[in-house]
């Protein structure tokens, strides 16, 4: 009993938006999609990360307002700075590259933070947001956080592909292998 | 006898390594043993049965309460051989019980529980499960039965026989689930502005289980994907509701005199005689009856035969438009049924997207011989009954709506709608196999969609557009014969994956004329009837003369995904021994070498060579010149063209190219090769090479390709259509396909819908 308690942690809880939406969406509905899909390519003369993140529009759209990070379509989120701002911190919360060594690289380099250059909605209804981000990646070893989506819909299942000078690889990210670490030394 | 020109590379020659015979392997194994019941032809057999449910409903809407009461009395024929003791019965609006497992086996983690709302969301209990108050015998005999979650057993006091019936009646009733909040495929919508109700009602009614020769009783509890498994019947169902609602179901209505007015009733009879939509409750009919709520109740009475369930819609929201569609002899009724909130998306496209899906449809599978075919409208989401079903897409409320919504919206009135043809008459097990309603349904649908409007965006049905799914990491893929509960990614799995090899076997494996012939014998086979996988797999090969097996192995049965590559060209011409062309080749080679630095400079540096300057040292060797054509080669010549015929010296003289392509299966799944050669010339040829080229050898082979121009380039599935997940190893010379944040960073996007666009355009021209 002694030994549980010590394990006991305090949770944080968020306080903001007292706001009571219910969504069995995995088990109820029956058209819901769940599938996102990103293509990454390291652009090594920029130390840069080009990415298009493929996700099925109204998936996305009800993600965030079940988050209250947008109120109402995504169109409309991104002709309003704040709600893009808090669109573009969700991205990086659930969409990170590390650079993966144990040397002496400064931190604050080898993080990915992405910024959405350009976003279209395709009539065939997936929404395509292409981000780049800033980053030194001097060997093909990258940690990859892709849970985009998953606290709420335990069925989503994400996908990357990421090119590394000429290697590419795929990988698949779900619940409890949300995070993986990506060798791109050889394809 | 051959000279080989390389201008590519040249490598060892390829290695092919022998396999055991396993993606060719045939199904054996995998398929059922046919029997009486099933033929080996994928057709039904001389012993074939199916069960019958007829349904008697009395059903009641509390419109202040937002509870369902039913009483329903179920005449069941068992046309089975065997003696039943029990009788199954689906519950599946337990699955909001206060026991329902759907949400136990759901996957959580502290992550899940961030907000308050989310530990709210935790907590929240809705009580939706049914109230069963009596079951009892015509007679009024108690009935013994017993409620397993989302299965009801009722216990015989003595066997069903075979070719017998059984009466008996259910009184039962629960709380509407608000769809909204709860989620679900029905329930109601609460509209606040006007405070009225919009009710789609399905599942809501015990509903016999489907015992067959696959399953026996077909009783996998409802968890929330795999959908319903039903046995055929005929329903008269009679609803009662608030009396200035509108009422939509299943089924013809009985008592149209009795519930429309005068004038609804005269416009109803034109939208029968009309091949457009006519009105029969306009938009500003509806409103006022927003606003003025009647206490008073109508009972409207249906009759539908021969259908696998029954569903309902209620409302005093909705207008309602209708127009007929002829299909075969028949006459059909095409209807719609929206609120206000609809428009104007609504009344434009929804009855004719009725009208255009069952008449394309039934061109590809069977006549559709229902008398209506009904679509609703209910916020965020599609769902099938027989001949009625809920669809989403809602414009703004300011009435504009983006182009993607509007194809939202003609998706899912198309994909629902087809869906009275797979399950509600070609009527699979959906609680095993979710593929063999979605997955037929949505290659269908691709189909009418490409009717409705040239290059409409299909989400689903095209090869390439699967590929984002299957490639990569197998751990996470199902394979399409998986069971409806344990699929991974079920949308892809399920509805695309499925209807893009559909795709491919009429486009690329079958041809069109094959395919549509023996997908059409399949639905003809097993229309209003039971069918299961091997049904449809045996039908469509017996129907077309083409050994699947390998298809279906790969495509249903497996994870692999298609990644073919062309790996390396050589170039050949033949060695026509005509001494006055060969030796001028060699000449014209030896001519066109590139010449090493070294050389170049001496030519210039080096005044004189000392063979230059005497002239003893030259002997045979030097001075002879091998490319002169002497006596002997004329002679020699001579003599082998006696040994030819005319047609062989035609064909040696015809230079000839010759190509030896090297590919390797990268992906695993095997597929035809199919290649676009571009000339020199700016011509193109396309060769199509079947699957079966890698029967022998699955991860390596090579194939010679002749023609009588010079190949400059060669492209591997030019038309997209195999599903190949990497393009950049598909052509020659190596090319690099942009990816599609390069591709991005050509195009200009817009962040506004074009009609709101349009409107700030008005505006500034109005000012």
């Amino acid at each position: 009993m002694k030994s549980v308690q010590k394990m006991v942690k305090k949770i944080a809880i968020f306080f903001p938006f007292i706001f009571f939406l219910l969504n069995f969406h995995s088990s109820i509905l029956a058209h819901k999609f769940y599938f996102a899909f990103a293509e990454v390519e390291y652009v090594e003369r920029d130390s840069k990360l080009e990415a298009t993140l493929t996700v099925i529009s109204h998936d996305f759209e009800d993600y965030l307002k079940s988050k209250n990070i947008i109120r109402e379509s995504i169109e409309k989120a991104f002709s309003d700075s704040l709600e893009t701002a808090k669109i573009v911190n969700e991205l990086n919360q659930h969409f990170a590259f590390q650079y993966y060594a144990e040397d002496d690289i400064k931190i604050e380099q080898a993080k990915s933070n992405f910024k959405i250059d350009g976003y279209h909605i395709l009539l065939n209804g997936n929404l395509e947001l292409y981000l780049s981000s800033s980053i030194y990646l001097p060997s093909p070893f990258l940690l990859v956080k892709f849970d985009l989506l998953m606290d709420s819909y335990p069925e989503q299942q994400n996908k990357l592909t990421v090119i590394y000078k000429q290697n590419k690889k795929t990988s698949s990210f779900i619940i409890n292998k949300e995070t993986q670490l990506i060798d791109l030394s050889n394809k | 006898m051959r000279k080989t020109l390389l201008f590519y590379s040249f490598l060892s020659s390829v290695t092919l390594t022998i396999f055991s015979q396993k993606k060719f392997a045939q199904l054996d194994q995998e398929l059922p043993t046919p029997n009486d019941y099933r033929t080996a032809s994928g057709a039904p057999g001389h012993g074939y049965y199916q069960q019958k449910a007829d349904y008697k409903m009395s059903l009641t809407i509390d419109d202040l309460n937002q509870k369902l009461y039913g009483l329903e009395t179920i005449t069941y024929t068992n046309n089975s051989p065997d003696q039943l003791s029990y009788l199954w019965l689906q519950l599946d609006q337990n699955i909001y019980s206060q026991d329902s497992e759907s949400k136990i086996i759901e996957i959580e983690k502290m992550e899940d529980f961030k907000s308050i709302s989310d530990i709210k969301r935790k907590f929240f209990s809705y009580d939706g499960g049914y109230k069963i108050e009596e079951i009892k015998s015509i007679s009024g005999t108690k009935m013994k039965y017993f409620i397993n979650k989302t299965m009801m057993r009722i216990d015989l006091e003595k066997p069903l026989l075979p070719k017998t019936s059984i009466s008996f009646q259910i009184k039962w009733w629960y709380n509407i689930n608000d769809r909204m909040q709860v989620g679900g495929r029905s329930g109601y919508e609460y509209f606040e502005q006007d405070k009225n109700y919009l009710y789609t009602i399905a599942q809501y009614f015990p509903r016999m289980c489907v015992y067959n020769d696959v399953t026996g009783w077909q009783n996998k509890q409802f968890l929330g994907r795999g959908e319903f498994t039903l046995p055929f019947g005929d329903y008269e169902v009679s609803i009662t509701v608030p009396a200035d609602h509108i009422v939509a179901a299943t089924g013809e209505c009985q008592n149209y005199d009795a519930v429309l007015s005068v004038e609804e009733k005269k416009r109803y009879e034109a939208a029968k005689k009309s091949d457009s939509p006519v009105l029969i409750v306009t938009q500003k009919e509806a409103e006022k009856k927003e606003n003025s709520k009647e206490s008073k109740t109508k009972t409207w009475i249906f009759k539908a035969k021969n259908v696998r369930d029954f569903a309902f819609a209620t409302s005093r929201k909705f207008i309602w438009d209708a127009q007929n569609q002829k299909v075969g002899n028949q006459n059909i009724l095409c209807m719609s049924y929206y609120p206000k909130e609809g428009n104007p998306l609504w009344e434009r496209y929804s009855t004719k997207l009725v009208a255009h899906t069952i008449k394309t449809y039934s061109k590809y599978t069977i006549n559709y011989t229902y008398p209506v075919a009904i679509s609703v409208h209910s916020k965020s989401i599609g769902m099938e009954y027989p001949m009625i079903c809920f669809n989403g897409g809602r414009p703004e409320s300011d009435g504009t709506y983006s182009e993607g919504e509007k194809y939202g919206m003609w998706g899912v009135i198309i994909h629902e709608v087809g869906h009275n043809f797979f399950p509600m008459i070609i009527n699979s097990d959906e609680r095993q196999w979710t593929w063999m309603d979605e997955g037929l349904n949505t290659f269908v649908q691709y189909l009418t969609e490409q009717e409705w409007e040239r290059g409409y965006p299909s989400r689903r049905g095209p090869a390439y557009l699967i590929a984002d799914y299957m490639r990569g990491d197998k751990k996470t893929i199902s394979p399409i014969m998986t069971n409806s509960e344990s699929i991974f990614q079920f949308g892809n799995n399920a509805y695309g994956k499925p209807a893009t090899a559909l795709n491919i076997l009429r486009e690329t494996i079958m041809g069109r004329e094959l395919f549509d012939y023996a997908f059409k014998t399949y639905c003809e086979r097993w229309k209003f009837k039971h069918p299961s996988p091997a049904d449809f797999f045996r039908t469509m090969e017996d129907a077309s003369a083409i050994d699947l097996d390998w298809f279906w192995r790969g495509w249903f049965y497996g994870t692999d995904n298609v990644d073919i590559s062309l790996d390396d060209i050589k170039w050949f011409q033949l060695n026509t021994q005509d001494p006055n062309q060969e030796k001028a080749f060699l000449l014209k080679q030896k001519n066109e070498k590139d010449v090493h630095i070294g050389e170049g400079r001496n030519k210039n540096d080096i005044q004189e060579t000392v063979n230059e300057r005497d002239s003893t040292i030259d002997d045979y060797y030097a001075k002879r010149n091998i490319y002169f054509v002497d006596t002997l080669d004329k002679k020699e010549y001579n003599e082998f063209k006696t040994k030819l015929s005319k047609d062989e010296i035609k064909l040696l003289n015809a230079d000839k190219q010759f190509y030896e392509l090297s590919f390797s299966n990268i992906g695993g799944l095997v597929m035809p090769l199919i290649l676009e050669f571009t000339f020199q010339d700016g011509s193109t040829e396309v060769r199509r090479i079947p699957a079966e080229i890698w029967r022998m050898y699955e991860d390596k082979v090579s194939k010679v390709f002749i023609f009588d121009k010079i190949v400059q380039s060669v492209r591997l599935d030019p038309f997209l259509e195999t599903a190949d997940t990497d393009l950049d190893n598909n052509s020659w010379p190596k090319e690099r396909k942009p990816t599609r944040y390069q591709l991005f960073k050509q195009q200009i996007t817009n962040r506004e819908n074009p009609m709101q666009r349009q409107i700030r355009i008005d505006e500034i021209i109005k000012n």
